[in-house]
């Protein structure tokens, strides 16, 4: 049953959310493979009680990023904050009734997009991993390692051919709550981007309480998303570019698929009289990002939905910054009038294509199951953009 | 003339190898693709399984499915000579209009069945298991079944095709009910002597994609699918599809390490455990004789420190970490994440494909599992190959 309160919480958040707010190329996007640049589109940390004191469930997540290679490779990483604020008191938002005070009065919940950045040297085929609550700090330099610590400090110890983790240091992220991502960069020592494919990473995201007797968890894990650099592409410039006829990485694809249950289609495997549904938060972000100038990305998402009755059906709707929505709260708020929802569209499953029009989207999607919990997992890529996305870096 | 014919077929075979150049690692979990390895679909009373399959492109598509079941004959007893898998294959087709998606449950399979009740608003009723266009007649699995369940891409008349027009996901449901190994909930963690000891509302969820395998422009249609590899007399073509990766790349926790979810305190009694799903790429349906892989190990902690092993499956395995190697534990690696590079070693003939499992366990016992896609480095020289009878692969 507490399952239920938890995939509540999310789905809560996640409907708050929606109502508030000459080289040739491939697409190659990929969560299965090194890459030069790595996106985890969902960051996620609340600590308990957030969205009502009966709550007594955290949610955070682990982020894990690795050197495939064996040389070390740094990395520079903008932690993005998508929070909404409200405009009277500057608290996070995440739906209009959270900026009513009785001192202040009522106050618009604004959407809001900053970035914090970070460096790390990562030693050759070093896996290192970190709580986005926390971040990572120090060094514990002999085993058992202290987790959240870095493990060699170049002083005491070293790794091959005297790589060393000194001089990194990873925030906490800069809110709680939070909701944002983060993407990473490989670059030299100077911090000049580099065409290197040896990073990889994942995200754990767990619902987690220790209080209550007995303690509970629940978790779901999917891969960052890379974007690889093209060798000999990759200039000294802070302009990355991703695609388009004179790319330096790969470009963004053209569509991104998803095959989903429909929201609220009952579990077919759970038959326990009480019609487990299952539900599925999009998480999208935009492969372009102005972080010299704070300017996130957006676009126009035109999305074609198909049952299994091959019956097709289309909606679009812009998004910037960031979009994290129920697919019942993409075309609507009403989830059960959705063309996401089982009831309208008459079958348990469906695939849809989401294809972004004015700038390239990368994403990830969460899956609750009311009575089963949390299972993330990547989307799918077809094709690549003509047009060419732009990371401006500082 | 025969001579005559071979040479210059073998030339034609050739040229076509030059033009098609080596094959890349293409298997992906992200893409389209004409096979499709879904490793680890679990029907056995504790789990079971939905499969969920689309066609992505705006033609129909007909795809011919393999069930290989790697059950230990007597499951309950630990395997051996006189325990191996039964690697018992059952295959059935499937077909889908445009961009049509489906799924099954691997318990109950899909039976051709238009008297379905879609689901409606009014009033609401959202159960509405195999409404939709059926795929075809999907077969239940057997009870207890443990296996993988591959889909290869197939013309309206049974012959493999390059379309590419497969993507496929695998969603594990799991029971919390009673372990006799360790007399516990699997999920809830407390005492048992029963399932009715354990929370009937208590599941647990894991999904993942299934991994792709890419056709390639010079298919000749035959039942001898070619994984990479070079032109030679059972691939003339060369690489009818990409290759299988050279090397699998894991980022997992050290085997019961404390769960940083709960402070990541060595002295916290949560932990983290791992498993990898593996099946060979080559096989036989033909022969209906049982791929084995041996595989090299290495793996990495967060002080650079490396350690090795080996591990051996035959048809389809699930291994815990702690079964390949007491190296992998917390207190051995000394550090909370590994990084393990897997390929099959020089000698053994056929790639792998993998998927991993990651249990977080508190300390009270409840836990939670989730799927990982790994990642894949290099393709292999191959060819692996997938024989299917000739029965099943063209005209019938």
């Amino acid at each position: 049953m507490r399952q239920v309160r938890w995939a509540s919480w999310m789905v809560g958040l996640a409907m708050a959310l929606a109502a508030g707010g000459v080289r040739p190329v491939a697409a190659d996007v990929t969560s299965d493979r090194a890459a030069a640049i790595l996106d985890w589109p969902s960051v996620i940390f609340a600590e308990e009680s957030f969205l009502s004191p009966a709550d007594t469930f955290g949610i955070n997540t682990l982020l894990q990023v690795s050197n495939t290679s064996e040389d070390p490779v740094h990395i520079h990483c903008f932690y993005e904050n998508a929070n909404p604020h409200c405009s009277n008191t500057g608290e996070v938002c995440y739906a209009a009734e959270d900026c009513c005070d009785p001192m202040t009065g009522c106050g618009l919940c604004l959407p809001g997009w900053n970035e914090t950045d970070f460096r790390v040297q990562i030693t050759p085929f070093q896996p290192l991993g970190w709580l986005a609550s926390d971040g990572m700090a120090g060094y514990s330099t002999f085993p058992p390692k202290q987790f959240g610590k870095f493990p060699i400090d170049g002083v005491s110890n070293f790794g091959i051919g005297g790589s060393s983790n000194a001089g990194s240091r990873i925030p906490p992220v800069p809110e709680e709550p939070f909701l944002g991502s983060l993407r990473c960069i490989a670059v030299d020592e100077d911090g000049i981007p580099v065409d290197r494919n040896v990073l990889k990473g994942e995200a754990t995201l767990g619902f987690f309480a220790e209080d209550p007797d007995p303690d509970f968890i629940n978790v779901g894990k999917s891969n960052a998303i890379g974007i690889q650099a093209i060798e000999g592409a990759v200039n000294d410039d802070n302009v990355l570019v991703l695609g388009g006829p004179e790319p330096e990485y790969n470009g963004c694809p053209n569509v991104l698929i998803i095959n989903h249950f429909f929201d609220f289609a009952v579990d077919p495997i759970i038959d326990d009289g009480l019609d487990s549904q299952i539900v599925t938060i999009l998480e999208l972000v935009p492969c372009s990002e102005d972080y010299l100038r704070q300017i996130p990305g957006g676009a126009v998402v035109q999305y074609l939905v198909y049952n299994e009755f091959e019956t097709r059906f289309s909606t679009s709707r812009p998004m910037q910054c960031k979009q994290f929505s129920l697919l019942s709260n993409i075309d609507t708020t009403q989830n059960d009038r959705s063309i996401w929802s089982a009831g309208v569209q008459g079958t348990l499953t469906g695939q849809t294509r989401a294809n972004p029009i004015g700038g390239g989207l990368i994403g990830v999607a969460h899956e609750l199951h009311e009575q089963a919990g949390l299972a993330d997992f990547n989307i799918h890529f077809q094709g690549d953009r003509e047009a060419p996305d732009f990371i401006v870096l500082p | 003339m025969l001579r005559q014919r071979g040479r210059v077929g073998l030339m034609a075979a050739a040229l076509v190898g030059m033009v098609v150049g080596s094959a890349s690692a293409q298997v992906t979990t992200e893409k389209s693709a004409s096979i499709l390895f879904f490793p680890k679909v679990i029907s056995d009373g504790t789990r079971d399984t939905v499969i969920q399959i689309t066609n992505t492109s705006n033609s129909m598509v007909h795809a011919h499915c393999f069930y290989v079941n790697g059950a230990l004959t007597f499951p309950d007893l630990p395997p051996g000579p006189i325990n191996p898998p039964l690697w018992t294959e059952v295959d059935f087709d499937i077909w889908l209009t445009k961009q049509q998606p489906t799924h099954w449950v691997v318990s109950e399979g899909r039976l051709v069945d238009p008297t379905d009740v879609p689901c409606n608003d009014n009033p609401p009723n959202y159960d509405c298991n195999n409404a939709g266009i059926d795929p075809g007649r999907v077969p239940p699995v057997v009870e207890y079944f443990t296996g993988e369940l591959k889909c290869v891409e197939t013309g309206a008349d049974g012959s493999p095709l390059s379309g590419n027009h497969l993507k496929g996901e695998a969603t594990t449901i799991i029971a919390d009910v009673c372990s006799p190994t360790t007399g516990t909930c699997v999920l809830g963690g407390n005492d048992c002597a029963d399932n009715g000891d354990c929370d009937e509302d208590l599941y647990d969820v894991a999904k993942y994609n299934a991994v792709g395998v890419i056709g390639n422009e010079f298919n000749d249609g035959d039942n001898v699918l070619c994984l990479g590899g070079e032109p030679s007399d059972e691939c003339p073509f060369g690489a009818e599809y990409d290759a299988c990766p050279q090397t699998w790349i894991a980022n997992h926790f050290a085997d019961g390490a404390p769960d940083p979810f709960f402070a990541g305190d060595v002295d916290d009694d949560s932990a983290v455990f791992t498993a990898w799903t593996i099946v060979p790429c080559t096989e036989n349906f033909e022969t209906q004789a049982p791929e084995s892989v041996t595989l090299f190990v290495e793996t990495y902690n967060e002080f650079e420190q490396r350690v090795s092993s080996f591990a051996s499956v035959d048809c389809w395995g699930e291994l815990a970490l702690s079964e390949i190697a007491t190296t992998y534990t917390f207190e051995s690696l000394g550090t909370t994440f590994a990084q393990s590079r897997i390929r099959p070693t020089a000698q053994t003939r056929s790639g792998i494909i993998m998927v991993g499992t990651e249990a977080h366990v508190t300390a009270d016992g409840n836990a939670s599992t989730a799927d990982v896609n790994y990642h894949i480095e290099g393709s292999r020289p191959g060819p692996d190959i997938i024989t299917i009878p000739p029965e099943q692969a063209g005209p019938q």
